[in-house]
């Protein structure tokens, strides 16, 4: 899967509160588009980094604190441009498999 | 019975099987090469560590232990993936593809301790160029006859930094960097340890090293030849540069010319 498909997955997690790294992970996981964690650490550094999520630390009942990410503004217009892409994409695909009408 | 570890993750204390704490530092140190100069690394790192030490914490209080044992150092990275992963998917197929298909990635000079006679300078220039290190060598000897080549030499000893690590080795011979090629490298060593340890004579590593010139080197060496040559022209502009600067300050200090300072 590539990139920025996995970019904006996150940031549609993301859209509905913050999360923490592994309730992103499940989330992904939950529907299939995800089957390691790995992949998904690097990318959200680089998201940060774009400063298109932040993050804040908070306290776990067990274990090591847990990094929280949210969205920022400018991750709002990340989504948006990704999601016109997206269905862009998407009706660029699905109209080849629709028979010719001429 | 079984010995145990005690490591600290994210802040908490572990006590770790040692199986187990092998396998958990083979993980993070093969990460460690994954990651080696993508972006906030250290933090990825951290992250996955934090994500380890919540793993473990949980699994402990799942079946009420103490001690993290292999099967849960496997469980855990299972979860996680292999380290190739975080390498993130448009690098898996993209650039590393486009490439190897662009031809080899631009090497770095190192001197290479491995196939040296007195640094290892030549064989990492060698190496840098793509032609058989014999070749340098005999530059470096013509040169050193009139003396040039010696201070060269000495000048290049001190400024290239050996090849210390195998991805500084892997680097020098242009290889990507990969876990794979690092493990080559790693194995090549070894089989050439053993080579040398039945066959110890270095002039027999020398003839070896002309045959080989001599049957597949050739046309490679002409191409070669015209960049090395290039390659010391510039060094050597270096060289005479600083020692005219040196034949000036002499001659500003002292109030003479005295050119023998240079040669």
């Amino acid at each position: 899967m590539r990139k920025g498909v996995l970019e904006l997955c996150i940031l549609r997690v993301l859209r509905q509160g913050e999360a923490y790294t592994s309730d992103i992970v499940a989330a992904l996981q939950a529907v299939d588009l995800l089957v390691v964690e790995g992949t998904v650490y690097p990318l959200l550094t680089r998201m940060k980094n774009a400063e298109t999520l932040t993050y804040r630390w908070a306290e776990s009942p067990s274990g090591p604190p847990r990094k929280y990410y949210s969205m920022t503004p400018q991750g709002e217009n990340v989504l948006e441009e990704l999601e016109a892409a997206w269905d862009q994409f998407v009706d660029s695909v699905n109209s080849l498999s629709q028979p010719n009408q001429d | 019975m079984v010995e145990t570890r005690n490591i600290s993750l994210g802040g908490l204390l572990f006590h770790v099987e040692l199986p187990a704490y092998t396998q958990l530092k083979d993980y993070l140190s093969d990460l460690r090469q994954v990651l080696r100069g993508t972006e906030g690394k250290e933090e990825v790192l951290q992250e996955v560590e934090y994500r380890f030490a919540e793993l473990f914490t949980t699994f402990m209080e799942g079946s009420h232990r103490a001690v993290v044992t292999l099967k849960d150092v496997e469980k855990a990275c299972a979860q996680l993936g292999a380290p190739s992963e975080f390498r993130g998917p448009e690098e898996q197929d993209g650039p590393s593809a486009k490439k190897s298909a662009q031809g080899p990635k631009k090497r770095r000079l190192f001197r290479d301790p491995d196939n040296r006679v007195i640094s290892g300078l030549s064989a990492g220039i060698a190496h840098r160029i793509g032609i058989e290190p014999i070749v340098i060598r005999a530059l470096f000897i013509v040169l050193g006859i009139g003396r040039i080549g010696i201070i060269l030499y000495l000048i290049l000893w001190i400024f290239l930094p050996k090849a210390k690590s195998a991805s500084d080795r892997v680097a020098m011979k242009g290889d990507p960097v990969t876990l794979d090629a690092i493990k080559e490298t790693v194995e090549d060593q070894l089989l050439k340890a053993k080579a040398e340890f039945d066959n110890p004579k270095s002039m027999q590593r020398f003839r070896a090293g002309w045959s080989r010139f001599i049957s597949n080197q050739l046309p490679q060496f002409l191409k070669g030849l015209v960049r090395t040559l290039g390659w010391f022209a510039v060094a050597l502009a270096v060289v005479l540069f600083l020692a005219l600067g040196g034949l000036l300050i002499s001659a500003i200090v002292t109030g003479v010319w005295n050119f023998r300072f240079v040669f």
